[in-house]
């Protein structure tokens, strides 16, 4: 089963930021705020998705469960933020269509469609697999990947390659 | 939460506000850009001005903004008709109908984020055949007010959207790469009626203008009339 974690505090944001991926997908959809460790548990992936760019509820949820989570996790935007929250953010907007430069079989795509106000520093202890105007956009650690773009938008290969890991 | 809904008065913005609506969100008002520049790189131009007549019909105050449709130029006055709404009506955030094109929402984004407002988007990436079934199960009436690509023909003005009309876009889509709901801006339509509406709009007057696979269907005098 493939386990879609909803970040959003309002309904509305599910249609553009949840239902695009559950399409992709066909995981089932709970909202962090009521996830089990049995959801976990049942689960063969995990995607964290994104939300709203005015959207910072989620950052107050449990996520202390993804530091020992070793099954396949993605962390789209808000996920990213999650998944890398402990290394702290630097907060500028990046909104729109930009060029990636990246290393990775993930990605076959050079550029990215991007939602967000907080990024990752260059301290983390992920590999990163992209880079956008220098700002970590994509970073791997085992089988956590953390993704700062909107892939359901330009670059589904890289759901496709997830699903296969 | 208070939201402006981005309303051209075709069946994506009437949808998007359906949505908004049925998720406990408080419409309070709409916002139609009218273009002067047929090729608007952001607004819908064909019958803008029946707007009015969808507002009055909806029961929710409607803001027009003239623009000269300028690209870029044109967001100037776009926000300037958001900070009406933000002024005027409170709203906490707008709604857009967009589907899959990145430059109007990213540019829409902006302008929020720039004015502190949320941004709502519920019709993104929806497969657009699902789109047209799910208006017209919703009883919209949907008349085709432009077209703008091969192989799109002269009697497609003016028609009803139907299921046999959205079996055809279908098959011209698979054929010819056209979007069949026409987020690419092969198709603009207007809304003339809908559940949500407590008038329906009749059409006393219209032309049609055509050439070469484009053209619009001009709603020249229209009314509202009791269902």
């Amino acid at each position: 089963m493939i386990l879609l974690i909803s970040t959003c505090a309002d309904k509305l944001s599910e249609a553009e930021f949840v239902k695009p991926i559950k399409e992709l997908t066909n995981g089932v959809v709970k909202h962090y705020s009521i996830l089990t460790s049995d959801d976990l548990l049942s689960a063969s992936h995990v995607i964290i998705c994104g939300t709203a760019l005015k959207d910072f509820d989620y950052l107050t949820g449990d996520w202390t469960w993804i530091k020992s989570f070793t099954k396949p996790l993605l962390g789209i935007c808000a996920g990213y933020q999650v998944i890398l929250k402990d290394f702290g953010f630097t907060g500028s907007a990046m909104i729109g269509v930009k060029k990636i430069d990246s290393k990775t079989d993930l990605l076959s795509t050079s550029s990215a469609y991007f939602v967000n106000s907080l990024q990752c520093t260059n301290k983390t202890n992920f590999n990163v697999l992209a880079i956008c105007d220098g700002i970590p956009c994509l970073l791997k650690k085992g089988n956590t990947i953390a993704c700062l773009f909107h892939p359901e938008v330009l670059n589904t290969e890289l759901i496709k390659r997830f699903l296969l890991l | 939460m208070k939201l402006a809904v981005l309303f051209s008065g075709g069946k994506d913005s009437l949808l998007a506000l359906a949505k908004a609506k049925e998720s406990g969100h408080n419409i309070s008002c709409l916002i139609s850009m009218i273009s002067s520049n047929d090729a608007s790189y952001m607004f819908h131009v064909p019958n803008i001005q029946i707007t009015k007549l969808q507002s009055d019909a909806l029961g929710i105050p409607l803001i027009q903004e003239k623009t000269r449709g300028e690209k870029e130029l044109e967001l100037v006055d776009l926000k300037n008709a958001i900070i009406r709404a933000k002024n005027d009506f409170n709203i906490e955030g707008i709604v857009t109908g967009a589907i899959r094109s990145v430059y109007q929402a990213s540019r829409v984004e902006r302008i929020c984020k720039e004015l502190d407002l949320w941004c709502f988007n519920p019709l993104w990436l929806m497969d657009q055949e699902e789109l047209l079934k799910e208006v017209l199960a919703r009883g919209f009436k949907i008349v085709i007010s432009g077209i703008f690509a091969y192989p799109l023909t002269r009697d497609f003005l003016g028609s009803i959207i139907d299921d046999a009309l959205i079996k055809r876009l279908v098959e011209f889509g698979a054929k010819y790469r056209l979007n069949p709901a026409g987020e690419g801006g092969e198709i603009e339509t207007t809304v003339l009626d809908s559940p949500l509406f407590s008038k329906r709009i009749e059409i006393i007057d219209s032309d049609i203008l055509y050439l070469n696979n484009a053209g619009n269907f001009f709603i020249k005098k229209a009314e509202l009339v009791a269902k």
